[in-house]
C-alpha cells in the first residue's frame, strides 16, 4: 500500500472516531437520569462510572481531540510526508492505544459492563495505531 | 496547495460542520421537552398494581424492573412523591422486566405472587432494597424464599410461582402495553397518560404538582 493510500485511510479512520466520540459526547451531556435501555446496559453504567471523566473532561472530548489531531495530522501531511509530523500522529496513536487499554480493562474488570461505542473507537484506534506504524516505516524507509 | 489537501481538507471540514449541525440539531429537539411529551395515550389504569385511591387527579404509571439499578435509583423520588401527594395522586406499578436482567422475571412472578397476597408493596420495596444480594446469584429463587418467608409467604407457592412463570399473563400483558406505549427504558413513567422525558427524578415531584394546578 503507498504511503498516500495510507494517509487516506488514516483520514477516514480519523473521520470514523471523530463521528463515534462526538455522538458519545452529546450523550455523556445529555442530563438525563441514569436508566436501563431495553436493548443493553452498558454505555449507560459505563457513563454513570467514576471512570468518565478524567480532570473532570468527560471522556469522549480526549476522544474527538484525538480524532480530529489525526485528521487534521493526515491533512497536513499530504503537503509533504515528512517523518517527524508522521511520528508525532504514531506518538499520539500509540498513547490513544495505551489509554484504549486501560479503559477497556477497567470496562471489563472493574465496571463489568462494556460500551459498544467506547469498544467501536477503541478498535478504531487499533486500525489508525496500525496504520501510522507502517505510514512511518514507509515514509521513513523513503527519506532515506 | 496539492489537490489532495484540498479534498481531504473540504472533507474535514464538511465532516466537522455536520457534526456540529447533528449536536445542535439533536440539543434543540432534545430541549424542546419540558419533561412532558405532547401525546397522551389511553392508558388502561385497570391493570398494575396500585397505591393511592383510584378517584385521584394525578394518575403516575411506572414501568419498571426488579432487577433495573435505574429503577432502584429512582425509588426514593417516587416514594417521596407518594408521600407528599397522598390524597391526590395514584402510583400505578406495571412490569418490564429486561431480557438483560436474568433475573428480572422471576423477581415480577415473585411480586405477583405476593400481589395475591396482599403483599406486593413490601416485596416491591424489599426487592428493590436488596437488588445487588439477588441480581449476581446463579440462583435467586432460593433468596427469594427466604424473602418470603419473612412476610409470611408460602414457599411451595413462591416456587411455584418463580419456576412455572405463574404469572406470564400479567407480566405479558404489561410487556405488550409498554410496547404500544413506545417504552424503551426502564424506569418509564406516564403522568395521566403523558410519557414523562425527566432530566433528574426529582423533576418528578415538580411535574406532579404541576398537574395538579
Amino acid at each position: 500500500m503507498s504511503i498516500v493510500n495510507i494517509n487516506r485511510l488514516i483520514f477516514t479512520l480519523s473521520l470514523i472516531g471523530l463521528a463515534v466520540t462526538a455522538f458519545l459526547a452529546f450523550e455523556y451531556m445529555q442530563a438525563g437520569p441514569m436508566v436501563c435501555p431495553v436493548t443493553g446496559t452498558g454505555c449507560e453504567l459505563v457513563r454513570k462510572s467514576e471512570f468518565s471523566k478524567l480532570l473532570g473532561v468527560d471522556l469522549p472530548i480526549f476522544g474527538i481531540a484525538f480524532y480530529l489531531m489525526t485528521a487534521f495530522v493526515s491533512v497536513w501531511l499530504t503537503q509533504n510526508y515528512h517523518q517527524k509530523i508522521s511520528l508525532l500522529r504514531l506518538a499520539a496513536s500509540f498513547s490513544a492505544f495505551a489509554f484504549g487499554v486501560y479503559l477497556t480493562f477497567l470496562e471489563a474488570f472493574v465496571i463489568k459492563a462494556y460500551c459498544i461505542w467506547c469498544v467501536a473507537s477503541f478498535i478504531v484506534s487499533i486500525m489508525i495505531l496500525c496504520l501510522c506504524v507502517l505510514d512511518f516505516f514507509k515514509i521513513k524507509k523513503e527519506n532515506e | 496547495m496539492s489537490r489532495e489537501t484540498k479534498i481531504l481538507g473540504a472533507v474535514l471540514i464538511c465532516s466537522l460542520a455536520l457534526i456540529v449541525g447533528a449536536a445542535l440539531l439533536l440539543g434543540k429537539s432534545e430541549n424542546n421537552t419540558s419533561g412532558e411529551s405532547s401525546r397522551v395515550f389511553n392508558i388502561d389504569y385497570s391493570k398494575g398494581q396500585k397505591i393511592g385511591s383510584g378517584s385521584a387527579k394525578v394518575k403516575l404509571v411506572e414501568f419498571s424492573d426488579f432487577q433495573c439499578p435505574a429503577c432502584k435509583a429512582a425509588e426514593p423520588f417516587v416514594k417521596q412523591v407518594i408521600e407528599k401527594n397522598k390524597e391526590n395522586l395514584q402510583l400505578i406499578y406495571r412490569h418490564f422486566p429486561l431480557s438483560q436482567h436474568i433475573h428480572a422475571r422471576e423477581a415480577a412472578n415473585f411480586a405477583e405472587y405476593a400481589a395475591a397476597e396482599g403483599k406486593f408493596w413490601l416485596v416491591h420495596d424489599k426487592l428493590f432494597e436488596t437488588q445487588q444480594d439477588w441480581s449476581a446469584p446463579k440462583n435467586a429463587i432460593d433468596y427469594f424464599v427466604n424473602l418470603g418467608i419473612q412476610y409470611g409467604l408460602d414457599e411451595a407457592k413462591i416456587r411455584e410461582a418463580v419456576e412455572k412463570d405463574q404469572f406470564a399473563a400479567v407480566i405479558n400483558e404489561d410487556l405488550a402495553a409498554a410496547q404500544v406505549y413506545k417504552v424503551n427504558a426502564t424506569p418509564t413513567f406516564f403522568l395521566n397518560g403523558r410519557k414523562l422525558n425527566l432530566q433528574s427524578f426529582d423533576q418528578l415531584q415538580t411535574l406532579v404538582e404541576q398537574e395538579l394546578k
